[in-house]
């Protein structure tokens, strides 16, 4: 630790010569001129260590006290930095580089987003950068308060935002807003109609009174529940009516594909770009922007720089890598294609019936020339009432005849 | 008249608990076996060897005789003096 010391603020062996050794020692005490590692070198001279400050004082001393100083050796940073005082260039460069590290601290370099839970932070960070601020946007002229109100009005879902610059880094906190739970208005008159064709298997009404029974069979746009109520004192009245019906659908559908298709055949010739993503530009890590391959698969993989100590740098890097392929024709067997068409149109059916179930299902499967089709015939249970208000005529209905007759 | 003060000085530390070294000048010596000498109050070096250290300690001179003696640290008050001590003399 002290020989770090002394090596930063430079030493000096200093040789004295004098006909009393010793009052070379005393001056230095007296002087308040730190020394170490005397030696005695001859009867009249002496060596010692002295600090590159002390070794300046000692040289006005040595006159007035008598005695001559030489410096044999000197060490440390203070004569380093002596000899470089020539080079300007290196000057330039440090403080270039104090420049550069000052004023690239006023840029935003890092936005962090949190408290956001249904909204993604891209949304927060699409709508903050249309607002001007972004990666590589200057500190200073960010007013946290103009983009948390201008924010707030763009993301109608933000009920609290704050942005907070400290350096290079923004902090974007946010809270959302909580919707209102839709509030199921009773009285609003409402009936209640099948959404698909069926034959109704199960029916549970909660208001209105039903129109069809269990075993019925309705198409699409029936009228399933009636929101107009006999009522004794005025003889109709309306509600919203609510139903439940499950109901046996069927379906009949079909795809079809050829059995010989293009397939790749990757060669093993590849070849890798790499690009340098830097405050918002691109930056090219090749020459020859041209790829030689007729036929390729390219494939872009963004990987973001992160620090060993999990801060992520505002560089991201891009490698594009082209894969070289053959178009190879490739025959299917039957089997194969049937399980791929079958599979399609199970998936594409549960898409169709939502929370439905399948009951039962058929495939039929013809092949005409090269191409396959497979026909599925499918029973769901499913559920097939849903809402709509009452129509002018309905409401019509509704009123009773003295007011018709006003009418 | 001086030896009268002298007493009155003397007399004075050892009434009141004093610190001598400050009020009269002496040299305070701490030994810490016979590797390490810690001397404050000194008035100088008078003599400097590997094998001899004479030191001016005011109202006293001090002999110190030893082998590979050397003086660590010094300034204008303190001196540290490292080596194997063999004897201190007062004069």
């Amino acid at each position: 630790m002290k020989s770090a010391v002394n090596f930063f603020l430079g030493t000096v062996r200093v040789r004295a010569e004098s006909p009393y050794p010793e009052r070379v020692m005393n001056i230095c005490a007296q002087n308040h001129i730190p020394f170490w590692d005397y030696e005695r070198v001859g009867p009249t001279t002496v060596e010692f260590s002295v600090y590159h400050p002390g070794y300046r004082k000692l040289g006005d001393l040595a006159q007035r006290g008598g005695f001559t100083i030489e410096r044999t050796r000197k060490v440390g940073v203070p004569f380093f930095l002596w000899r470089l005082r020539r080079r300007h260039a290196l000057l330039i460069g440090l403080v270039a580089m104090l420049l550069a590290v000052w004023s690239l601290s006023l840029f935003v370099w890092e936005i962090n987003v949190s408290g956001n839970e249904t909204l993604s932070a891209r949304e927060i960070l699409e709508a903050l950068d249309e607002l001007g601020v972004g990666i590589g946007s200057f500190g200073p002229t960010i007013s946290s308060e103009a983009i948390a109100n201008d924010m707030l009005l763009k993301i109608p879902k933000l009920q609290w935002i704050a942005v907070n610059v400290s350096g290079s880094r923004a902090q974007v906190l946010v809270r959302e807003r909580i919707d209102k739970p839709e509030i199921l208005d009773k009285t609003e008159p409402i009936m209640v109609y099948a959404v698909k064709s069926g034959i109704i298997k199960r029916m549970s009404v909660l208001e209105g009174k039903n129109v069809v029974k269990e075993g019925d069979t309705v198409q699409a746009g029936d009228l399933l529940v009636t929101g107009i109520m006999d009522s004794l004192s005025s003889g109709k009245r309306a509600v919203h009516a609510m139903a439940e019906v499950w109901a046996r659908t069927w379906y009949d559908l079909s795809a079809s594909m050829p059995l010989t298709m293009t397939t790749k055949e990757f060669t093993g010739r590849e070849k890798t770009k790499t690009a340098l993503f830097f405050a918002g530009g691109r930056l090219n890590l090749y020459f020859n922007s041209r790829i030689a391959f007729t036929d390729y698969d390219k494939m872009t993989t963004v990987k973001k720089l992160t620090l060993p100590t999990g801060n992520v740098l505002p560089i991201s890097v891009v490698r594009e890598t082209y894969r070289e392929y053959a178009p190879r024709q490739a025959e299917m067997t039957i089997l194969e294609a049937e399980q791929i068409l079958q599979k399609r149109l199970l998936a594409r059916l549960s898409r169709t019936i939502g929370d439905g179930q399948i009951t039962s299902t058929n495939f039929t499967s013809t092949l005409k020339g090269d191409v396959l089709t497979v026909s599925l015939a499918a029973e769901c249970l499913e559920q097939i009432a849903a809402e709509r208000p009452f129509t002018p005529e309905e409401i019509l209905e509704m009123q009773s005849p003295s007011e018709k007759e006003q009418d | 008249m001086k030896d009268r003060r002298k007493g009155i000085v003397t007399r004075a530390i050892d009434v009141f608990d004093l610190p001598g070294e400050v009020i009269a000048g002496l040299p305070k010596l701490t030994l810490v076996g016979n590797g390490r000498l810690h001397i404050e109050c000194h008035k100088g070096i008078l003599e400097y060897d590997s094998s001899l250290i004479v030191i001016n300690g005011g109202k006293l001179i001090l002999k110190l005789r030893g082998e590979n003696l050397e003086i660590a640290a010094m300034s204008a008050e303190e001196m540290l003096i490292r080596g194997s001590l063999l004897s201190i003399e007062f004069e």
